[in-house]
């Protein structure tokens, strides 16, 4: 699952009929001060599952797998939908250092590559 | 699912009988905020899309659920649907996040 800002919204009257009355919303991937952009942004769908808003904290998951589970069908083409409402993180400021930091800037190189 | 812009058509006479009768688009990748993101990649119509339009699309396994008349149909990106309104409020949702961070 990744932590991302939903930063917009998709208005489409035009899609696949699985896709009605799904809310499809802009992602912005962010780091753990929640705010800092990293990676691309993407859209993501949410079927009431939690009712996520533009300004939301959320997380989202990235597989159709998870997706096909959690609407119970099959049939829906979606690979990516927001399945939680983030209200706060607990994370020690030390957290760097606990992964170490050589492991932090792969994992940063690697997303501004993406 | 994903942004792109439809940039054109693609033509093939000799192709795998799935894919009879199906338009294929060229598509340029698009980030949530609309900034062009690698190069176009062809996918698969299931909306009725022409060029020029705004649209969302999905890949892999999920591309081929639009078309279940067409099992074992080799198609790894789909277009879904098209956007009529794209609301992108990036910079204001960042910043006042921002200052809730400080708060």
């Amino acid at each position: 699952m990744n932590l991302c800002r939903i930063t917009g919204t998709i208005v489409s009257s035009v899609k696949n009929p699985q896709l009605v009355g799904s809310k499809i919303l802009i992602a912005q991937p962010v780091d753990l001060d929640c705010v800092t952009p990293r990676g691309t942004s993407t859209l993501v769908t949410d079927r009431g599952v939690v009712q996520a808003g533009v300004g939301d904290l959320v997380l989202t998951i990235k597989e159709g797998g998870g997706v096909r589970i959690l609407y119970q069908d099959k049939t829906t083409p979606v690979e990516s939908v927001v399945v939680a409402v983030v209200d706060d993180l607990d994370v020690p400021h030390s957290w760097e250092a606990l992964v170490g930091s050589s492991t932090l800037e792969h994992a940063r190189s690697e997303g501004a590559d993406a | 699912m994903n942004l792109g812009r439809v940039i054109g058509t693609v033509w093939a006479s000799r192709k795998h009988a799935g894919f009879e009768g199906l338009k294929m688009q060229l598509v340029q990748p698009l980030t949530g905020e609309g900034e062009p993101l690698g190069r176009p990649i062809a996918a698969c119509d299931s909306v009725g899309c022409g060029e020029g339009e705004l649209v969302f699309y999905v890949l892999q396994y999920e591309a081929t659920l639009p078309f279940p008349e067409r099992p074992l149909t080799p198609i790894d990106a789909a277009i879904v649907g098209i956007v009529d309104q794209h609301d992108d409020r990036r910079d204001e949702v960042l910043q006042s996040g921002r200052g809730e961070a400080g708060a």
